[in-house]
């Protein structure tokens, strides 16, 4: 019987449709392994890591698309209509949920809906490598459908939203786009002392890039630069890092930038946070988000 | 291990096996999707570990492990959909609950023992045998065998 029962369970079903690439297999492996190795000076280096490798990020560059949190990529073409069988998630104990919770949220590890209102179509769920979960999910609330991004367990949560179409395959490729530099933005956060503080998004940071140079924006000055910190060039053989004090008005920031293939991320931090000089702040954010990467 | 050799190992296996591993993940989930994530996820993994598991020449028990583990977290619920190329024991199968459809198709697809099935699964054989037994009782074998 077992051959026989073999031989009809082997072909009860068909081959479905085409399959992934190798190749993208393969980015995602390398984008693992060097999360696992720790081959990255900081966090943040390990975000763009992840843009080194095929992850569309975000530096505002004026006139163009962009991509990330800050800019996001065009809306895709929808390729499929139907929607799926709705997901279960539980939802999540009320004393959890603010006036700015997402859709969807991480609670120890674990992916929960805001409320009863909030249908999950689909759901997406990066590889567990690093101690706080990354992850989104399709939604409907209200009749509108989003795509939403979540790292990190509550409170320290950075998310990303947007109002799309169902469609799946455009939807992980656009999450695959963002966690990069959402998971680098949330580290630099998430390992500073003190109470927590959300993570300083590109257009709160008193640095933008001018072509391939950080500088201050209106009202500031760089008052010191390191046009060379110290990163892992194995891990990000494509990328040039810059970092900047920039003074203003309402206080002095640290602000580390890179210019991954034509496009960067920011990473910015008031000074005081962690430290009082640049070149001690880059030491102790590379040791801080190195252990939080761990 | 170079970098080079150590890929195009893992490029090798991939892409000789990657079509087996995926209607593994399938026949689990029944949900072509789905599928593709658990074994992006199995593959990623894999790469990660890949030294070790070359060398002791388990990389795909090692796959084949993360695939039958990854549904089962409750994180989501079987929402498999009857697809037209379902044969009714394949859709039968669906049906079973998860620990008895991953025993079957451990035990009677992949044709792995009842201790094989047991270290894959983290039960026991008494389980494997015990849920083999109530799986084979729900399946609509006979009645297939007759109309052979």
């Amino acid at each position: 019987m077992t051959t026989d029962l073999r031989e009809r369970l082997a072909t009860g079903f068909g081959d479905g449709p085409a399959h992934t690439p190798v190749e993208e297999h393969l980015v995602a492996g390398r984008r693992a392994l060097r999360r696992r190795r720790r081959l990255t000076a900081a966090g943040t280096v390990t975000a763009l890591a992840l843009a080194g490798l095929g992850s569309v990020v975000l530096r505002p560059a004026e006139g163009a698309g962009g991509g990330g949190p800050d800019n996001p990529t065009p809306l895709p073409t929808p390729t499929t209509t139907a929607l799926p069988t709705p997901v279960h998630l539980l939802v999540a104990p009320a004393r959890y949920v603010t006036a700015d919770t997402p859709p969807v949220l991480y609670l120890y590890g674990r992916m929960f809906r805001r409320d009863r209102d909030v249908t999950v179509l689909a759901t997406f769920g990066e590889i567990d490598v690093a101690p706080h979960p990354q992850g989104g999910a399709i939604v409907r609330v209200g009749g509108a459908t989003s795509w939403v991004l979540v790292v990190g367990n509550e409170p320290e949560r950075l998310d990303v939203q947007r109002e799309a179409p169902y469609d799946y395959q455009a939807f992980m490729a656009w999450a695959r786009s963002q966690f990069g530099a959402m998971s680098g933005r949330l580290a630099l956060a998430a390992t500073a002392p003190g109470p927590y503080r959300p993570p300083v998004s590109d257009a709160a940071s008193p640095a933008a890039y001018d072509g391939d140079r950080l500088v201050a924006k209106p009202g500031g000055t760089v008052v010191r630069r390191d046009a060379h910190p110290l990163v892992d060039r194995s891990a990000v053989p494509a990328c040039h890092a810059q970092a900047v004090r920039v003074h203003t008005a309402a206080g002095d920031w640290f602000v580390l930038g890179y210019d991954c293939a034509g496009q960067g991320a920011l990473y910015s931090e008031p000074v005081g946070v962690r430290a009082d000089t640049l070149s001690s702040w880059l030491v102790q954010v590379r040791h801080a988000q190195d252990e939080y990467e761990q | 291990m170079q970098l080079e050799a150590r890929e195009a190992a893992y490029v090798e296996f991939v892409t000789a096996r990657q079509t087996h591993l995926r209607r593994i993940a399938y026949a689990v989930c029944g949900d072509w999707r789905r599928a593709d994530e658990i074994l992006r996820h199995a593959l990623t993994r894999l790469y990660v570990a890949w030294p070790r598991q070359q060398r002791e020449g388990t990389e795909e028990a090692f796959v084949r492990r993360l695939i039958l583990r990854a549904d089962g977290d409750g994180h989501r619920g079987h929402d498999a959909r009857p697809a037209p190329e379902w044969t009714p024991l394949f859709a039968a199968l669906q049906s079973l609950p998860a620990k008895q459809r991953r025993v079957v198709l451990l035990r009677h697809w992949l044709g792995l023992s009842a201790e094989e099935t047991a270290e894959d699964l983290g039960m026991t054989v008494g389980a494997v045998e015990a849920h083999d037994a109530r799986a084979l009782a729900a399946l609509p074998i006979a009645t297939a065998r007759e109309n052979r």
